[in-house]
């Protein structure tokens, strides 16, 4: 599973550098035509920026759900242009996550919403929207935990261990973080959008269980003991529903 | 980029309990000069459960630790002193059953430890048996087992 995550983890890397290596190549191709228009300030601009809401879904959840028995996860992300390189953006979704760990097993579940911004970087020929992007978002998880059953830690092993089923359930958790996205928005045919991030978050604040720890948090992934930091990734596929042209 | 590689390494160690974590603590017994209370007296000792099933040897020891059960409130052992040496100076394969008497609670330790058990308000009851008894006297000097930095029973004999 571990394998698993580390090698999507590491494709999300190698596809973003190989995309951001043809922007780049683009960029240069398009930089002197552009020079050009651009001194000419007189002339009427033909309306081509597109404007309107971006709806997809994440496709490495429902992927994820079918590799990975311990997991299930959805998610809908959006985006809606306000201005020539900014977007609005928000995704929410479901996730639960079981932990069958040496001394216990748990299942988390519960749902995220994350709202902010993404900042386009791309130059777009003229007529073309794709996006090379980085985001910034407000995250908030609220889920709740079960403790199915546990075993207490001892380092003898002079008594048989003492496996304790009496399954609790903590209720109304919660994690607010603040997410940094790098990705990117790809048009593969009119308004049919392929779109790559990773994401690095920082939780801020948690709720969690008295006598028990928070194992993971919906949207945010795993949550580990000492460390704010979290890591994730998303492979959206969406539509662009064109609602004006500037 | 690398940083969150090296982030996302870091977390291995969430995983593995370290041996520096203090856990369910054991039980820690010194044993003193019945005849000098302010000598430690070694001895050897095989520690047995009620039904003689399994056991803990100590050869030559002044110090040693003693496991409690966590699913319980009470640890029944039995203490033999020189074990199997029919032909010993003093107490020659001398039993006496100590029963601990103890609230157990549970605490949550981290992810990777899980819950771990520390002893509230240990009691000790000794029962010398049919070839009398070799604890000349025992005190307690700590009736909470949260750690196994300090002794917690005296044993003098």
């Amino acid at each position: 599973m571990k394998t698993l995550h580390t090698f999507l983890f590491v494709i999300s890397f190698v596809l973003l550098g190989l995309s951001e290596m043809n922007a780049q190549q683009q960029g240069i191709e398009v930089e002197d035509p552009l020079d050009e228009v651009s001194s000419d300030t007189t002339a009427t601009r033909i309306k081509t920026d597109k404007y309107g809401l971006r709806v997809g879904v994440d496709l490495s959840k429902p992927l994820r759900t079918l590799l990975d028995d311990t997991y299930q996860g959805f998610e809908i992300a959006a985006d809606f242009r306000i201005r020539k390189s900014y977007y609005l953006a928000a995704e929410i979704g479901t996730e639960s996550k079981q932990y069958n760990e040496a001394n216990f097993d748990s299942e988390t579940q519960g749902s995220y919403i994350k709202a902010g911004f993404n900042y386009n970087i791309y130059n777009n020929w003229a007529g073309m929207s794709n996006l090379i992007y980085v985001g910034l978002r407000g995250g908030f998880s609220t889920f709740s935990q079960d403790l199915n059953s546990y075993t207490i830690y001892t380092t003898d092993t002079f008594f048989e261990p003492d496996l304790r089923t009496d399954a609790r359930s903590y209720e109304n958790l919660n994690l607010i973080w603040i997410e940094l996205q790098l990705g990117m928005q790809v048009e593969l045919v009119n308004n049919l959008y392929l779109g790559v991030n990773v994401q690095l978050k920082r939780a801020l604040s948690q709720k969690e269980p008295e006598d028990f720890a928070n194992l993971f948090a919906p949207g945010f992934n795993k949550v580990t003991t000492d460390n704010v930091y979290g890591a994730g990734y998303g492979y959206t596929l969406s539509y662009f529903i064109p609602i004006f042209k500037k | 980029m690398l940083a969150v590689l090296a982030l996302s390494l870091s977390c291995e160690r969430d995983d593995i309990c370290a041996s520096s974590t203090p856990t369910t603590p054991q039980l820690t017994m010194s044993f003193l000069d019945a005849d000098n209370i302010n000598e430690t007296k070694s001895l050897n000792i095989n520690i047995y459960k009620r039904d003689m099933s399994d056991s803990i040897t100590y050869t030559d020891a002044s110090t040693i630790q003693v496991p409690l059960r966590t699913d319980t409130t009470a640890t029944v052992l039995v203490f033999v002193k020189n074990p199997n040496n029919l032909v010993a100076a003093e107490n020659p394969n001398n039993a006496d059953t100590l029963i601990f008497t103890y609230t157990p609670q549970e605490t949550f330790i981290s992810r990777a430890c899980g819950y771990k058990v520390v002893f509230n308000n240990l009691s000790i009851q000794v029962n010398p048996g049919s070839d009398g008894r070799w604890i000349d006297d025992f005190i307690i000097n700590n009736r909470t087992i949260a750690d196994e930095d300090t002794t917690h029973v005296f044993i003098r004999h």
